[in-house]
């Protein structure tokens, strides 16, 4: 990653590595989506990519400012990671000092995509 | 009795800032008055026993010098306002919660910010958005040729640390800031002089109130405890140092040398005016 960022992509382009794995996870959820639609499920999946990113919008908190946005920011990465945790997944612990974004695109999946809502309220 | 302009101006400064420390700038834009009458204001109630002069440029109302005077410089502030609403673990520290100490007026200077382990380019890539240079972990090196290349930025270092001792809502207490500018100066290669260091070590001690436990056990954590100590006994003649504080095992080696060379000098010069 180090070597594509430096040769191949300009300052706009580039991303630190936990932005990359996001975007790898959110092209990971979008291959489930398909994967449903082809087994022949009424799943919509632009309209679920696009739920997922507003999901992703939501817990910027950017309406807020100061002490409020990072009470709201924490609230919601502690609940992600402790939801990642109740779920069994792996490698919570490393995620602990990642941004809250980070760890929503490692935990949302089509099973859990409901549940999401109900945990980012803002 | 205060005279109507004074008492006026005292008012809104108590209701703004409270006993919290705060700066000339600060000041500045809360009374609306020219910045020729707002020194006159201030020493005034200086002299009247309303605020107390904690540094330069550093006042406070609460009449006493017990507080702690933390009260980051003006970028300091603006990295805190970037890294502190995104939810990420840090602390400013060194310079930036220093400046009122320091003996030569900085213009420019790296900017100490430990974030925790794990967190730093969350850290990195959010002080680049309000146009932060930043290094990471950087080498004595690294920083000359940093500053050299940032000319147009504040340049930012970036430590990694699981450790928060001392830390309040993302900013070191003074202590803590003592003995990492001291660290950086003596270790990692930072760019300002540990003589430097020395004297704003000094110049903190007797002018604020420290908590020497505070200030020992941070250095402990760090390793230095053993130089602070023998720092502190060379200072112990012009300062009321605990006695208890100067029992433990000292080290004396060039830093310290350094930094009671420039203590040294800088009481000859104070006894010779």
């Amino acid at each position: 990653m180090l070597n594509l960022q430096s040769q191949y992509l300009r300052e706009p382009m580039r991303s630190p590595f936990y932005r990359w794995a996001a975007k790898a996870l959110r092209l990971s959820f979008f291959l489930q989506c398909l994967r449903q639609k082809m087994a022949g499920s009424v799943l919509d999946v632009r309209e679920t990519i696009r739920r997922a990113d507003e999901l992703e919008e939501r817990m910027r908190f950017e309406g807020l400012e100061g002490e409020d946005r990072r009470r709201e920011r924490r609230e919601v990465q502690e609940t992600l990671l402790a939801a990642l945790r109740d779920a069994g997944k792996g490698g919570w612990k490393q995620l602990k000092p990642r941004p809250p974004e980070r760890v929503y695109w490692e935990f949302i999946d089509l099973d859990n995509l409901e549940s999401l809502d109900t945990m980012i309220v803002v | 009795m205060l005279p109507p302009y004074l008492a006026n101006n005292l008012q809104r400064l108590r209701e703004t800032f409270g006993d919290g420390p705060f700066t000339i700038q600060e000041a500045t834009e809360i009374l609306p008055v020219s910045k020729a009458f707002l020194f006159k204001i201030l020493h005034e109630l200086i002299k009247g026993g309303h605020l107390t002069r904690l540094g330069r440029g550093l006042y406070t109302l609460d009449g006493s010098k017990s507080r702690l005077a933390v009260s980051l410089s003006e970028a300091g502030r603006k990295i805190h306002e970037a890294l502190y609403p995104e939810g990420i673990n840090f602390t400013i520290t060194g310079l930036d919660v220093l400046l009122a100490f320091t003996h030569h007026l900085l213009v420019r200077f790296p900017h100490l910010v430990y974030v925790e382990r794990g967190s730093v380019e969350w850290a990195k890539e959010t002080l680049r958005r309000e146009d932060f240079a930043c290094l990471v972990d950087p080498t004595e090196t690294e920083i000359r040729i940093g500053l050299e290349l940032a000319q147009g930025n504040e340049l930012v270092i970036l430590r990694e640390t699981s450790d928060f001792y001392a830390v309040s809502r993302g900013v070191a207490s003074v202590e803590r800031a003592l003995v990492d500018l001291f660290f950086e100066s003596t270790r990692k290669g930072y760019t300002i002089p540990v003589s430097e260091v020395g004297r704003i070590l000094f110049d903190t001690l007797r002018s604020t109130h420290i908590n020497y436990t505070r200030l020992l056990r941070w250095a402990m954590r760090r390793g230095i405890d053993a130089e602070i100590r023998d720092a502190l006994a060379g200072f112990s003649p012009y300062l009321s140092i605990p006695e208890s504080i100067l029992q433990g095992n000292q080290e004396e080696n060039e830093h310290t040398i350094a930094v009671k060379e420039a203590v040294g000098m800088c009481s000859t010069s104070k006894a010779n005016i």
